[in-house]
């Protein structure tokens, strides 16, 4: 096979480490971030949650290698990422595919511009449409799928060229609750198969407990790292995660987080 | 082919068979009904028989007027959309671009017809210089408002991909900025007509303009209606062939 892209197979089995070592961001005068540490295990599923405005993208666009922080490094596997990180698949909260393209064609660009062996891509494109509930989307236009078949098609190009990092910002925020639900467990599905690092961005608590090994709450800006959770619950989670008491637990905590932060203002 | 698409097809031939016959009807009222004299308005009929005896002489002048207007078009898009793309790209070629457009686009373009016939002498390039100037602007404007369009974010997506600039322009801008480029060049056909036509009037010797102005002189006024007809119909191609390769390139959008 031809290996002219930044995607191998031994680098495809886990993921990579990823460190944000005293990582700020300002713009201008503006302090909007850090300084930040955060520390990732390779295969581990980490989530950010924090108020709007807390600087939460700006992590993840400069986890990226898309913004350059004003003070720190990132390191990924141990090397300074001085450049957009390429061995990664992003979603926004936008779709963000080509309305010029159809659905797997879009997914496809990722092995056009990586010069990856097209058969062998297309192949493993089309597995991830039978896995996302895709099955006929393939050579329909964006403007003709429903918001949540449009971000499972971003997924998929995500995922395509099997990068070992994953970066989402708010992936399920355009949804609907029904919707969100189940692409949420469809996602824990790929990553328990795929094991890349993920890196997730969200406001929602049920998201942040319900996908993640470690839970790192923000406060408001400039965004810092309070408090870090780990959640140990079984894997697949189910649908509706108030089965478990832990789960409760959890969200109990990271709402007196937020409470004791002034994000909520109850009375 | 069922009924239904049937009667579906002659319904939809009915509203414009019902307005070009009510245009002959309402035509031949005003002629009968005022006496108006027939070397001001002919008849239908004259212009039909008109059209069908100088139909070699209004093919060839057609023909003509659309050489001239298919090269000034073609050199239009060429110089528009890449320097469209530079306008947005670099904001320094912005400054030195637009105070240099914004007077040509005021210059009104039929008065620079002369002085570009002086410029560049009698034949294709003057006629065709001015049709570019008239499409021009246009095809520039709608470019650049459909380069500035395009989602900045989607080049994080493609920079993670480790996309060049080369393979970002051709992925994502230009197909991006397709269905406005398209726009421009559609509004541009008309002007593109008008200028080849005008550009006929002040010095040619052939071409649709050209014979207008030469049946008019002379008062035969079928030929010069058939003519007009003619310059319509050039009009009428232009833009179905650019509704056909819209469709043809640009198999995403809703096409109407």
């Amino acid at each position: 096979m031809d290996g002219t892209g930044t995607t191998t197979q031994a680098t495809a089995v886990a993921g990579a480490s990823i460190r944000l070592e005293g990582v700020t961001k300002s713009f201008g005068e503006n302090m909007a971030l850090g300084p930040i540490d955060v520390a990732m295990e390779p295969g581990e599923f980490v989530t950010v949650i924090g108020p709007s405005g807390c600087g939460k993208s700006t992590t993840m666009l400069i986890a990226a290698g898309l913004l350059a922080p004003t003070a720190g490094v990132v390191k990924v596997d141990g090397r300074v990422l001085d450049r957009p990180m390429t061995d990664v698949g992003i979603v926004f909260q936008d779709h963000l595919l080509l309305e010029f393209r159809t659905a797997l064609s879009n997914v496809l660009l990722q092995q056009q511009i990586r010069h990856l062996p097209r058969q062998q891509i297309e192949t493993r494109a089309r597995d991830l449409f039978a896995q996302l509930g895709l099955n006929g989307a393939e050579k329909r236009y964006p403007r003709q799928l429903s918001g949540g078949m449009r971000q499972r098609v971003s997924i998929a190009r995500a995922l395509v060229h099997n990068p070992s990092i994953l970066l989402m910002d708010e992936p399920f925020g355009a949804l609907d609750a029904i919707t969100r639900t189940q692409i949420r467990h469809d996602l824990e599905l790929l990553w328990l198969e795929r094991r890349m690092s993920v890196l997730f961005i969200t406001h929602s608590i049920e998201e942040a407990v319900g996908l993640s090994d470690r839970v790192l709450v923000m406060s408001q800006s400039p965004g810092r790292i309070v408090e870090e959770i780990r959640i140990d619950l079984p894997r697949p989670r189910p649908a509706h995660l108030g089965e478990y008491p832990q789960f409760a637990a959890h969200a109990d905590r990271i709402y007196s987080i937020f409470e004791k932060l002034g994000v909520y203002k109850f009375k | 082919m069922t009924m239904k698409q049937v009667w579906t097809i002659v319904l939809n031939l009915f509203g414009p068979v019902a307005t070009v016959i009510a245009v002959l009807a309402i035509w031949k009222c005003i002629e009968q009904g005022w006496h108006i004299p027939r070397y001001l308005l002919p008849t239908p009929s004259e212009v039909y028989a008109a059209t069908v005896a100088n139909v070699g002489a209004l093919w060839r002048n057609t023909a003509a007027t659309m050489e001239i207007i298919v090269f000034g078009f073609v050199v239009s898009v060429v110089v528009a959309v890449p320097l469209a793309f530079l306008i947005v790209t670099f904001h320094f070629f912005e400054r030195l671009c637009y105070p240099l457009i914004i007077i040509l686009q005021f210059i009104p373009k039929t008065i620079v017809a002369p002085l570009l016939l002086v410029w560049l002498g009698i034949g294709v390039l003057p006629k065709s210089a001015l049709v570019m100037l008239m499409t021009f602007f246009p095809i520039l404007l709608e470019s650049i408002s459909g380069f500035r369009l395009i989602d900045k974010r989607i080049f994080y997506i493609t920079q993670s991909m480790g996309a060049s600039r080369a393979e970002e322009f051709f992925f994502v801008r230009i197909p991006g900025a397709m269905p406005s480029i398209f726009a421009g060049m559609k509004t541009a056909t008309v002007y593109a007509v008008t200028g080849a036509i005008t550009a006929e009037f002040i010095g040619s010797n052939e071409g649709i303009g050209y014979m207008i102005l030469q049946a008019s002189g002379d008062l035969d006024m079928p030929l010069t209606l058939a003519a007009v007809i003619a310059s319509a119909l050039l009009g009428v191609i232009l833009s179905a062939a650019m509704l056909a390769s819209e469709k043809l390139l640009m198999p995403w959008m809703e096409h109407r």
